[in-house]
């Protein structure tokens, strides 16, 4: 139930990246309404799939207000048998959209731009990892969650308020493309085929790719998440009872945007003495100034104001930093000496 | 109805005016949707109504307490300026689900000037927004929307 879960809230956020933030900067559009006056098909679309992940979340019991689904030992009740099966009915058909948007990500005109950069996410040797597993990157690490804080750690940097998380000191790249780079090979067939159909080569070094990954991930929660729903019987202990007890736990999972992890520490009465959360926003701030610095260069500095602070928007929204920091962010002030 | 709204501080008002509206008309007819920060989600919840009512707070350097009232065409103007608390807003919501051609035949936006009204102001709003509601149901009545 909790990768159905996750299911919905991939599908939800990555199709709502795509068609609001991603897919105007690749179009030259100012925003979404301009690209619904040019591609009105495509962006309803990416709302028809939007939606069939938010019925998968409501089934689940994740209301947007007072949620009651989710909760310590499992989930509050088990869905409804009959909901289940006419949830599953909506997404059959959809797989099918999702392919082609998979496809129409694909031709979009994004920057071919190699960089060189460490992908991190969770990794589980029976399935595309979301609620399990061991951290691992492309650059040979691999260790349990309890080892975290001895690998990665945050700071402040003076320019920011925000707070970056390195590995051993250096950025890296969570999310969608750093899942797709280490774990393409436990996708189900359907998504490797229609990843294989595109025209990338997996793993990629073009972060730009991460917007086709993204799509791949719709297909495949489409795809798992059907598979989920039919096999779907109720339980009758839709949750066990949790004891408090004193200690430390931890929890990893693999967020729409990268890797989430969690470290509590509970008191005999399972009161939090102290809580650390490291979210995958964290995690790609230091990637997103180091590729900001790539990109730029790369794309050269001998250009008009207006362009290189396009280019830059789109490097950043391509990271899927949240909608509301993601449209106004960046202060450019450009010092050109001759 | 679509009362937007979260549960921190004055922001709180779209859900107090669900909760006081709630089983007061017939929900065949008539539905009353609590969203905590819908986001593009509006979209779905503006589909296939003859006649929306949003409420939201809004800020637009009117005094505390200040309850506008604006109709469709007025929206999206206005709220350029006057933005909403959340991410993609109500104003983008708004926009998008015009450029698809999926706004209701009639739209209603009241917008709360609560910014940091005290709790009395809030309660006062939200009972002036629950009584503005019941008025506008009344009036456009269940000739205006026959094939509900």
């Amino acid at each position: 139930m909790r990768r159905l879960f996750y299911c919905g809230e991939w599908i939800v956020s990555h199709s709502l990246h795509i068609h609001l933030l991603a897919a105007p900067d690749f179009f030259g559009c100012e925003n979404v309404i301009e690209l619904v006056r040019r591609e009105p098909d495509a962006v309803r679309r990416g709302l028809r799939l939007q939606e069939a992940g938010n019925a998968i979340i409501e089934l689940l019991g994740g209301r947007s207000v007072h949620p009651v689904g989710a909760r310590v030992g499992g989930f509050s009740r088990a869905p409804d048998v009959e909901q289940a099966r006419e949830l599953l009915g909506r997404l059959k058909p959809l797989s099918v959209e999702a392919e082609a948007m998979a496809a129409w990500c694909a031709a979009l005109p994004l920057p071919g731009d190699s960089q060189d950069f460490e992908s991190v996410a969770l990794f589980h040797p029976d399935e595309y990892a979301i609620t399990r597993g061991r951290i691992r990157s492309d650059r040979g690490l691999n260790i349990g969650k309890e080892a975290f804080e001895k690998h990665f750690s945050e700071r402040q940097v003076p320019h920011s308020t925000a707070l970056q998380c390195l590995h051993d000191g250096q950025p890296y790249l969570v999310g969608p493309l750093a899942r797709l780079n280490l774990n393409f090979d436990l996708l189900p067939e359907a998504t490797r085929q229609l990843a294989a159909s595109l025209g990338i080569a997996w793993p990629s070094r073009n972060v730009f790719h991460s917007v086709v990954a993204r799509a791949l991930e719709v297909h495949f929660a489409f795809t798992e998440a059907i598979r989920l729903l039919e096999a779907y019987i109720p339980t009758p202990t839709p949750h066990l009872t949790a004891e408090p007890r004193a200690g430390v736990g931890f929890g990893i999972t693999e967020a729409p945007r990268g890797m989430l992890w969690h470290r509590f520490e509970l008191d005999d009465r399972g009161q939090v003495r102290s809580a650390r959360m490291v979210p995958p926003t964290s995690q790609n701030q230091a990637r997103i100034e180091q590729d900001l610095r790539l990109s730029l260069q790369a794309f050269g500095m001998d250009r008009e104001d207006a362009e290189i602070r396009r280019r830059a928007e789109t490097v950043v929204r391509n990271y899927d930093p949240c909608i509301s920091c993601a449209t106004h962010f960046l202060d450019l002030r450009i010092d050109r000496r001759e | 109805v679509l009362c937007i709204g979260s549960p921190f501080g004055t922001d709180r008002l779209g859900l107090d005016v669900a909760e006081a509206l709630k089983n007061r008309f017939d929900a065949k007819r008539v539905a009353v949707i609590a969203c905590d920060r819908p986001g593009a989600r509006l979209l779905e919840d503006l589909r296939g109504a003859s006649a929306v009512l949003l409420i939201d707070a809004v800020r637009s350097g009117a005094p505390a307490g200040t309850l506008h009232r604006l109709q469709t065409d007025a929206i999206p103007h206005q709220l350029q300026r006057h933005t909403s608390t959340h991410g993609f807003g109500l104003a983008e919501a708004i926009a998008l689900a015009r450029e698809l051609k999926e706004l209701p035949e009639r739209l209603i936006l009241l917008g709360a000037e609560l910014g940091t009204a005290t709790t009395e102001t809030v309660d006062r709003v939200a009972q002036a927004a629950v009584s503005q509601i019941g008025e506008w149901l009344a009036e456009i009545g269940p000739e205006s929307h026959p094939e509900t």
